[in-house]
């Protein structure tokens, strides 16, 4: 049996040495203070093990008298002692300064060892690197299809002559089909041309027109529109009737309660650039100032973009709001247990361009019942750009959008006409950078009256003989048409 | 003249809570191999996110060549400060936190008034072991770290810590299973395993721990640790200057002096 004393100033010391020698099974013997400090004496488990062998070897061999002899410890005497053995091992043998000072070392050693490794290291001839078994690399998206299609079981070629005779009914109908879209194609097109005619002749309505194409109402929704007005209407009626038909088919949250009050989990998706990380701090401030800052949780999953953290962090501090980081869907539904004693949670997303193939990982990690999507709109962008963007971050609910940078947006016609067109629930706008100041409520009076204001002089703006060129197109399916409570 | 806001965020300023340090707590139950590299990682992803670190280890006593939370207490040692002050420091803090838990019993400041000590710091870490952190932590919203491994005796120190923060303290630690990858995966859940029955055997607790890879000599934290350092800060708890006699330049009263009455 190995049994070995130690000696130190501290008991902490002592057990340590203790450790180094027998390594994790290190059993204590004893520990007594000393002269000098602390004595400790020690054995491995495995000595003990041998020990209890012999132990019950002897006894086997004396038989009974010397169970008679000794007396068994009591159970106090036993229980005192694991208390013993349990606080001894509790005890820290390393310092977590003495750490800390022993990594620093050692990383300065290593710093110092690699300028001089460095030039033998690039003097000597380079070895041709040797041929390692890659791990199949994950395919990317495009990949994965891809692969999907090839791992398919081809089709066999089908026999010529197994279907000889069904050719021309299939023919039959490409040719129909192609007659009925022709047929559809020319009625639209007469169509567009009496109703502009008409139009022409009523100039109420071509001026009414002209006033929505030029404030960047779309030439669909506006002669679906246009098409409803009352003839016997004068000039300021039918101003006030399409702004009052406008205000009805912008839906906003008038009749709920703010963002900020309703509360929830809401992730703030949208392209680049459109303001996000900005309006989740606005709402982030919002929802601080109504209820308390400790109501308030913060996630980003923005690991791309450089800074995207660091700007929502700077945020939290000023709250005193710790801005949590996301990296997948596991990490995320721990963050919203952690943080399910919020009155609001707020998701920062990385912003992704529409046709950008990261969109569908994205919509996959957001897709969590207790997630509401928030899609953020540039209030100053393009029609088709924010169709796209609409269209691109489709949800099967009733999709909620704000809409940023109304501020910097010369016409609002645009978003307006794609919110009522995608019929889309408007939950605020933001006018500004201020934080939280520049937030407003969505009052659809107040963005229609804001978008059929005059803008002035504008080389973008159609003449009245220009009309003609914008139904010159045919006429979208209704799919774009969107649909309408007009 | 038009003034313009300092920055855009000005606003928030208004209604944002005074920025006071933060406090977390790390129990040490003997489990060194587990508990010190992640504390490293911790103070490291905290550091990294922007925030002033100290940390307050109590397990090394505090002597004259190696002044600690004793002597910022009784104003006979500070911190250094100005720009070449580092980002994350360690103070011993062993008879500090006794002297603390001390006072707090008989009546005097706790441990939450602290946060005239640290000025400088965003984050303070209490590295102490359970008995130690019970007093100073009891009833708070603080979720102490308690690490734990493979290691044989792991099991049996974070049973205790844990049996005496929930009995004693009225604290729910985040408990994190430091799982090493050179081992096999059986050996990473025998003693979570084990310790959930223990927990739920015999204090009707039900134990989740969050399983994270045992850094390997790579200083920097992984998003895991990130995350957990985050958090940890979610469960801060804050603390206050209420503690605050005179400014430093004026005749203070030591922390001796007033908790004279508290000391052992």
């Amino acid at each position: 049996m190995n049994v070995q004393r130690f000696t130190a100033a501290t008991s902490r010391e002592a057990l340590a040495k203790a450790r180094q020698a027998f390594g994790e099974g290190t059993l204590i013997l004893s520990n007594r203070p000393t002269a000098n400090g602390v004595e400790v004496v020690a054995t491995a488990e495995d000595s003990l093990a041998t020990l209890d062998a012999a132990v019950s070897r002897t006894a086997a061999r004396s038989g009974g008298s010397s169970q008679q002899r000794q007396q068994p410890p009591s159970y106090r005497e036993v229980a005192s002692k694991v208390e013993e053995d349990a606080e001894q091992l509790a005890m820290s043998t390393l310092s977590f300064q003495d750490y800390v000072r022993e990594r620093m070392l050692r990383r300065r050693a290593e710093a110092q060892q690699i300028p001089v490794l460095q030039p033998e290291v690039t003097s000597m001839p380079m070895p041709a690197p040797a041929p390692v078994p890659l791990e199949r690399p994950q395919p990317t998206l495009t990949q994965r299809i891809a692969i999907d299609i090839e791992s398919q079981p081809k089709r066999a070629a089908p026999a010529r002559q197994a279907a000889p005779a069904p050719q021309a009914p299939a023919v039959n109908k490409i040719v129909m089909d192609e007659l009925h879209a022709m047929k559809e194609l020319i009625e639209d097109r007469f169509n567009t041309l009496t109703w502009l005619g008409q139009a022409k002749q009523n100039p109420i309505q071509s001026n009414m027109m002209l006033k929505m194409i030029r404030a960047g109402y779309s030439p669909t929704l506006s002669r679906a529109i246009l098409e409803r007005l009352p003839d016997d209407m004068d000039a300021p009626e039918s101003v006030r009737w399409v702004m009052d038909v406008l205000e009805r088919n912008l839906h906003t949250d008038a009749a709920i309660p703010p963002l900020h009050e309703e509360g929830g989990v809401f992730a703030l998706m949208g392209a680049t650039g459109v303001g996000k990380t900005t309006t989740a701090a606005k709402l982030a401030g919002l929802c601080a100032r109504t209820h308390s800052p400790g109501s308030v949780g913060l996630i980003t999953l923005d690991t791309y973009r450089i800074g995207a953290h660091e700007q929502l962090r700077a945020y939290g501090k000023m709250l005193g709001v710790v801005a949590h980081l996301a990296h997948d869907k596991a990490a995320l539904q721990d963050l919203l247990g952690l943080l399910s004693n919020k009155k609001m949670v707020l998701i920062d997303t990385t912003g992704i361009a529409p046709r950008d193939p990261r969109k569908r990982e994205l919509l996959e990690l957001l897709d969590l019942p207790e997630i509401k999507r928030l899609l953020v709109l540039n209030a100053g962008g393009h029609g088709d750009t924010m169709d796209e963007a609409v269209a691109c971050f489709k949800t099967g609910e009733t999709q909620q959008v704000i809409l940023s940078k109304t501020d910097e947006a010369v016409k609002l016609g645009p978003s307006i006409d794609a919110c009522i067109r995608h019929q889309l629930m408007l939950r605020g706008t933001t006018t500004g950078q201020r934080v939280p100041e520049d937030w407003e409520a969505a009052v659809a009076s107040k963005l229609v009256r804001t978008s059929m204001r005059s803008t002035g002089a504008s080389a973008y703006d159609p003449k009245t003989t220009d009309l003609g060129f914008f139904f010159s197109q045919p006429a979208n399916t209704t799919g774009h048409k969107g649909r309408m409570n007009a | 003249m038009l003034e313009s806001p300092p920055n855009q965020a000005a606003g928030l300023m208004d209604f944002a809570v005074p920025q006071t340090p933060k406090l977390l707590a790390m129990v040490s139950h003997g489990d060194e191999q587990a508990e010190l590299p992640l504390l490293l990682r911790v103070c490291a992803a905290l550091v990294g996110f922007g925030y002033t670190v100290t940390v307050l280890d109590g397990s090394v006593l505090e002597t004259t060549d190696n002044p600690g939370l004793e002597q910022l207490l009784n104003f006979t040692f500070t911190q250094s400060t100005g720009t070449e002050a580092p980002s994350w420091s360690i103070l011993p803090a062993g008879l500090g936190l006794q002297s603390l838990a001390a006072a707090h019993r008989h009546g005097g400041p706790g441990l939450g008034d602290c946060g005239s000590f640290f000025p400088l710091e965003s984050v303070v870490i209490i590295y102490a072991n359970a008995h130690s952190l019970t007093p100073l932590i009891k009833g708070s919203q603080i979720r102490p770290l308690l690490a734990m491994s493979a290691a044989k005796t792991s099991l049996l120190t974070t049973y205790l810590a844990l049996k005496r923060l929930l009995l004693k303290a009225k604290v729910e630690p985040t408990i994190v299973n430091m799982v090493d990858p050179s081992k096999p995966a059986q050996a990473h859940s025998t003693t979570p395993t084990s310790l959930s029955d223990c927990a739920k055997y015999f204090l009707n607790y039900d134990v989740f721990p969050i399983h994270i890879t045992a850094p390997m000599g790579d200083e920097r934290p992984s998003p895991s640790i990130e995350r957990l350092a985050l958090g940890l800060l979610e469960n801060a708890m804050s603390l206050e200057t209420g503690w605050a006699y005179a400014p430093p330049q004026q005749n203070r009263q030591s922390f001796s002096s007033l908790a004279a009455s508290g000391r052992h």
